[in-house]
């Protein structure tokens, strides 16, 4: 039988570096159908992962924001894999570059031509969003 | 004998081609040091992707998702990795030649479509006799990632319509800067999972077939990205080699060079010597 217990392991892992591992005791993630939370001994679970932030709440009471883009999050028996595209610190983001960055994908959805990706404007101005809250420790 | 003036012709065209391969060498070990350090970024991401899509596909039924199919007849789609430049020793034509062998003895009865990455690979496979579907050139300069996508939509959407019962890929798998690893993996369809203990399946979010349908595109994209990198890298790695041991081997041509040229040079003082001796002794 699996122990229970009353931690989570956590495995964040991104293209473009090194895997980070992390202890939990809660762990909320932006799934792509909304924000769910993981807590210990949660059911197996396979969820895509949609552009916001991720909040770790670690054993000693501490919380982590990070920026997520994207990608897959499993979990099975306490131990959780996040596959994402990136995924940035509070501290690591670069605050201006994301204000800028919102402000621009701001202005091309309101402008209504139609040769504008308002797919990809949406999704620049999410990234954006969820980098600045990550940084403000704001997230839902 | 060759005359002392051509012999220091050659001596320094061995030289000048030296000072090319060193300059060659160094180039390339530098960029080894930044596509290894690519690699080495981008494997443990791949990796796990791999591992959970395995650990996907023990859970899940075939039948869920078409592309966990196993069996639907049809062609063989082969991407074969190779370089845009030579100059770096057996690496291209390791790759060549492995592909020849695999279409004759692995798929000697399928009718295999090659999609070659890399101007040396597209050279000699157009000579010999293969279906060539689709090429692709300057790959790691243009953007290796959107390639690889375009290139693993394509191939799926093959597979997808039944034209396409498997799909493999040879290249270069990246092991240090002085060895690499000929490899051929099978991208599609995925490895029959061994039945083994009996896991509970997720719960998927939102769907399962969302789930896999994401999850699978997006497993394929990153291992070609992954491949692409590791046949990069091998590359610099191969060429580093192949122009290290052409800079020893020219040092031992003008070695040779050098001790034949002093013996010829000898041979005309005492020769010299003779006729001037002996003239004054005729006198």
């Amino acid at each position: 039988m699996t122990v229970q217990t009353d931690t989570l392991k956590l495995e964040l892992s991104t293209p473009d570096r090194a895997p980070v591992s992390l202890e939990a005791r809660e762990i909320t993630i932006p799934g792509a159908k909304g924000v769910f939370t993981v807590l210990p001994n949660h059911t197996p679970y396979l969820a895509t992962l949609s552009v916001g932030v991720m909040i770790v709440r670690g054993t000693d009471g501490s919380e982590n924001f990070f920026a997520i883009n994207r990608g897959f999050a499993e979990v099975v028996q306490n131990q959780i894999l996040i596959l994402t595209q990136t995924a940035e610190r509070e501290e690591e983001v670069d605050v201006e570059r994301a204000e800028k960055a919102k402000e621009r994908a701001e202005e091309r959805l309101q402008k209504r031509d139609a040769d504008i990706d308002h797919m990809r404007a949406e999704f620049a101005l999410r990234r954006a969003v969820s980098r600045i809250r990550a940084h403000q420790r704001d997230a839902y | 004998m060759a005359s002392l003036r051509d012999i220091k012709r050659r001596i320094g065209s061995v030289k000048s081609t030296q000072k090319i391969t060193r300059a060659m060498k160094m180039v390339a070990a530098a960029k080894l040091r930044r596509s290894q350090e690519a690699i080495e970024r981008a494997r443990p991401y791949a990796y796990r992707m791999r591992d959970l899509v395995n650990r996907v596909a023990l859970r899940a039924n075939n039948e869920v998702h078409p592309l966990l199919r196993q069996d639907n007849g049809g062609k063989i789609g082969l991407i074969v990795v190779t370089s845009d430049r030579g100059l770096c020793g057996g690496f291209n034509s390791n790759v060549i030649n492995h592909t020849m062998k695999t279409l004759s003895d692995e798929f000697n009865d399928k009718e295999v479509e090659l999609t070659v990455i890399g101007r040396k690979g597209i050279e000699a496979l157009r000579r010999r006799r293969t279906t060539i579907r689709n090429t692709y050139r300057n790959v790691m300069d243009d953007n290796p990632f959107r390639v690889a996508g375009e290139l693993i939509d394509e191939q799926v959407a093959a597979f997808l319509q039944g034209e396409f019962a498997g799909v493999y890929c040879i290249y270069n798998e990246f092991k240090s800067a002085i060895s690499q690893n000929l490899t051929m993996e099978r991208l599609l369809p995925f490895e029959p999972p061994e039945q083994g203990e009996v896991v509970v399946d997720y719960l998927y979010e939102p769907s399962q077939e969302g789930v896999l349908t994401e999850l699978l595109s997006r497993h394929l994209h990153i291992q070609m990205h992954r491949i692409l990198f590791e046949s990069a890298a091998s590359e610099h790695g191969a060429r580093m080699t192949a122009m290290d041991s052409a800079t020893n081997n020219a040092d031992d041509v003008i070695e040779r060079l050098t001790l034949a040229y002093n013996r010829a040079r000898q041979s005309a003082i005492t020769t010299e010597m003779i006729e001037i001796v002996s003239g004054a002794e005729a006198l």
